[in-house]
């Protein structure tokens, strides 16, 4: 059973198409994450599911019920069960930490301290936060209590719009590792919706990618990055190195040697698609000659610009771990692991 | 994420906030309504002897230059103080703040009075234009301060950055993103200037209202006051849509966009003496000649023996409890009027709303007599039991002020997040439970700020009370005024005196809930 589903979602404000035919399904107590540029709709799309807004076109489902369809039904956001989480948190700055978990519930269940408890539990605060007020909280500590806030009513679903923006580095990994857990913990059904690449892919089940208003691919996050449906969501995704080639029964010659294609589209004329992480480079050996034009030193990993000695200086980036970053100017040779992506020209 | 996420164009007003608008805006313009219908009723030769009299254009002219002069000059005393006191060091802002309030709570018929106090010289147009700009300033300032609050210091932060500095960087960068605040202030002034007349009272300087009012006076038909009406009705059209156009598309709403860090205070340096000199010399011109005059009255009314004054005292007492029975009811229907037009004009956005929103300004289009003797008619004609009562009173005084509740609750509103409202509708509470649950809890100082304005005003109104007032009841204003007619300054002085008394801790409650405007709304 689908926790959160819509079919032939379209919107457009004067004129203006926002979204136009999204199909998406959201399996019940799994998180997908919605990733896309800015105005590619993507808050439209969660302000659609929520029901702040209504659809041109199209019906949206959240568990068996229906509740936006064409020219009828539109059950107001406060009649469909859903969590949000907007962005920055959003916290009744007139409330406590505890007034704003209650907000949502039952009257008599409002002054229950143990549903206060119970929440703050999940998201990982310690309960003595019951009565702080929000300016009282860290950045990272407020989006925890919102998102609290957001699943002590047990939604059908939660969808949290852009929930770790202006968060510093640090505390965006905690918070969404707390998020994480709370969400797993509630057994949730959540969308999530983000620009950021590595926030979708380490988050999600699934990830759709959203580009002018169209659903282009939803996938499992690892299908996502390997197999991107065209060039333009492989570059949004991650680094890619692309290179022209030509295909041959699944093998594919390029300027870095025959490779293995996956998926491949039939003989003839393609782009391949690397990731800079595939390639291998090392000083001596077998693989293609390079020198090393430039590097930048990332920490955990470093990327190195390479050109392709006689390939009318073609360029190519590696991803490198550790420290083994060779110097500018050396000769090297490279070579790729594992099969590449293939696109018809 | 672009323009979607950021304005939030909300664009279907929801049927019951629109029908509640709509009926508001019917009973704010009620008056304009009846003023044209009984100018109709008086037919066209009535309008044209009434027009065409030769005093009306020369009055209607004096009007318009008295407007012309002193909007902006009340403008710039409100942008300047409004500055110096929000954004520099300058010391004792808290005082400050509080002093340059007191003129609007200060009611224009004592200030008119003082003002003649000083003698003949303030009588012509200069004086009348001085009166109106040191009296209504305020509304610039108090607008100006909320729009200063809400400037992101980043902005002005990047035009340093970009090599500007000092005054280059105020008018090119800071007074650019105040221009709905001044163009809205400067609006107010010049609207409220047109139909003055009570601030007039004590000069002896004719306008187009006190043309008005000698024709009422005189005995001419409600037709003819009616008739000469339709004159500023057509002015006052013609200044809003001339701010409509100024302003253009400029958005009232702050898009928040992450945190913001606090404003700076600018260091006067030796700049704080020139400063302290004009707010001192604001405030002395303002505040200082209405309390000096109160206390030259006070001081002939002990040289007289106390024989005038004590035999007005048993009044007073009387007269405070009426006068206050009339601001609070007023400030409580002006309030109650104004919250949901105000919640249309900052949350949504269409050709109605705006309409609605600029249809309560009409209430500047009549003299407050006019609007009196319209709602009276109104009143006669299709709610009997309303006639000569005191609530048709406290109804009017609401409609003539209800624009100044508009603007204050606008203006507290617009800087609340629609994310909060969002997150509540999401967490199951209904339209009416969000807003009473969380916009009403956090437009309070808004709502306070409106609340007091309104008070204030209603207090400090003469010429609404004079037509509209039972005949069996008297108010400090009435009672003030009609002991100086008789030049009996010194029996007019308690009554002076509780006004104005009442005038200041108005302008100090304002102030303390104004000044959490910002602080509530970053929260």
């Amino acid at each position: 059973m689908a926790g959160l589903r819509c079919e032939g979602l379209a919107k457009s404000y004067g004129g203006t198409s926002v979204l136009t035919d999204v199909d998406l399904e959201v399996a019940e107590g799994t998180l997908t994450a919605i990733l896309g540029a800015s105005g590619s709709g993507k808050t439209t799309l969660l302000r659609l599911l929520i029901g702040f807004i209504e659809p041109d076109r199209g019906t949206v489902w959240i568990g068996d019920r229906v509740v936006a369809e064409t020219g009828g039904v539109h059950v107001p956001p406060d009649k469909r069960a859903v969590g949000y989480v907007a962005q920055e948190g959003a916290l009744f700055p007139h409330l406590t930490v505890a007034e704003n978990i209650g907000f949502g519930l039952p009257r008599r269940e409002r002054r229950q301290g143990s549903r206060i408890e119970g929440a703050l539990d999940l998201v990982g605060l310690p309960r003595a936060y019951a009565t702080r007020q929000p300016n009282q909280l860290s950045g990272g500590e407020q989006r925890r209590v919102a998102l609290a806030r957001a699943l002590a009513p047990r939604p059908a679903a939660v969808l949290l719009d852009e929930p770790f923006s202006g968060l510093d580095a640090s505390s965006r990994a905690e918070t969404r590792a707390a998020v994480l857990d709370a969400m797993a913990g509630a057994g949730a059904t959540a969308l999530l919706v983000t620009h950021d690449q590595a926030e979708a892919l380490s988050m999600g089940h699934q990830v759709g990618l959203l580009r002018a208003g169209r659903l282009v691919q939803t996938a499992a996050p690892g299908d996502l990055y390997h197999s991107p449906a065209d060039l333009d969501v492989a570059r949004f995704v991650g680094d890619a190195v692309v290179l022209p080639g030509e295909l041959r029964s699944a093998e594919v010659t390029c300027a870095l040697g025959t490779l293995q294609a996956r998926e491949p589209t039939g003989d003839g004329t393609v782009e391949v698609m690397i990731r800079p992480e595939q390639i291998r480079v090392a000083t001596d050996g077998a693989g293609a000659p390079a020198a090393v034009v430039g590097t930048a030193f990332f920490g955990p990993d470093s990327l190195v610009r390479l050109r392709l000695d006689g390939e009318a200086g073609l360029q190519v980036t590696a991803r490198l771990l550790g420290d083994a970053v060779p110097t500018v100017g050396a000769s090297v040779r490279l070579q790729v692991e594992g099969p590449v992506t293939v696109y018809r020209v | 994420m672009g323009f979607l996420t950021g304005v939030r164009l909300r664009l279907g007003l929801p049927g019951g906030l629109l029908a509640v608008c709509i009926v508001v805006a019917l009973l704010i313009t009620l008056p304009v309504t009846v003023t044209i219908i009984q100018a109709i009723e008086g037919g066209y030769s009535a309008l044209s002897t009434a027009l065409e009299a030769g005093s009306t254009k020369t009055l209607l002219l004096h009007s318009l230059e008295v407007a012309a002069l002193s909007a902006p000059a009340a403008t710039a005393i409100g942008v300047a103080a409004a500055w110096f006191v929000e954004r520099t060091a300058v010391p004792l802002r808290r005082v400050w703040a509080v002093l340059l309030v007191v003129p609007l709570t200060i009611p224009p018929f004592v200030v008119s009075y003082s003002w003649a106090n000083l003698g003949t010289a303030l009588q012509g147009f200069w004086g009348a234009s001085g009166l109106i700009a040191f009296t209504y300033y305020p509304i610039v300032y108090l607008l100006v301060a909320v729009g200063i609050r809400g400037l992101d210091p980043a902005l002005e932060e990047t035009g340093r950055a970009l090599g500007l500095n000092g005054p280059r960087l105020f008018f090119r960068v800071i007074l650019p993103q105040l221009k709905p605040a001044i163009l809205g202030g400067a609006l107010l002034v010049a609207l409220d200037t047109l139909v003055e007349f009570d601030a007039f009272v004590g000069l002896r300087f004719q306008t187009f209202s006190s043309d008005v009012y000698a024709q009422y006076k005189l005995g001419f038909s409600a037709s003819g006051a009616a008739a000469l009406s339709f004159a500023s009705i057509i002015v006052c059209v013609v200044l809003l849509l001339g701010e409509a156009r100024l302003r253009g598309n400029a958005n009232y709403t702050r898009v928040s966009q992450g945190a913001r860090r606090a404003q700076t205070r600018y260091d006067l340096g030796w700049w704080v003496v020139p400063v302290l000199g004009l707010l001192g010399g604001v405030v002395a011109v303002s505040v200082g000649i209405p309390v000096g005059a109160m206390i030259d009255w006070f001081s002939k009314s002990s040289q007289a023996g106390l024989s005038s004054a004590s035999g007005n005292l048993q009044y007073l007492w009387p007269a405070t409890l009426t006068s206050l029975e009339l601001a609070v009811g007023a400030a409580l229907v002006a309030v109650v009027l104004a919250l949901p037009v105000a919640v249309a004009a900052v949350r949504y956005r269409g050709r109605l709303v705006t309409l609605v929103e600029r249809a309560t300004y009409l209430s500047f289009a009549l003299p407050d007599l006019v609007a009196g003797i319209a709602l009276a008619y109104a009143a006669s004609h299709w709610a009997g039991t309303l006639y000569g009562s005191f609530a048709l009173l406290i109804f009017a005084e609401a409609i003539l002020f209800v624009p100044f509740a508009v603007v204050a609750l606008r203006a507290t509103l617009g800087q609340l997040e629609p994310a909060l409202e969002d997150s509540a509708r999401a967490l199951g509470a209904g339209p009416l439970a969000s807003f009473r649950r969380v916009t009403l809890p956090l437009a309070r100082p808004g709502l306070a700020a409106a609340g007091v304005l309104v008070f204030a005003f209603s207090l400090g109104d003469l010429s609404t009370a004079q037509v509209l007032l039972p005949l069996d009841r008297y108010t400090l204003g009435t009672e003030f005024n009609a002991n100086s007619s008789a030049v009996a300054f010194a029996a007019a002085a308690p009554f002076a005196g509780v006004l104005v008394g009442l005038a200041l801790l108005a302008a100090y409650v304002l102030m303390s809930r104004f000044g959490r405007v910002r602080a509530l709304a970053a929260g």
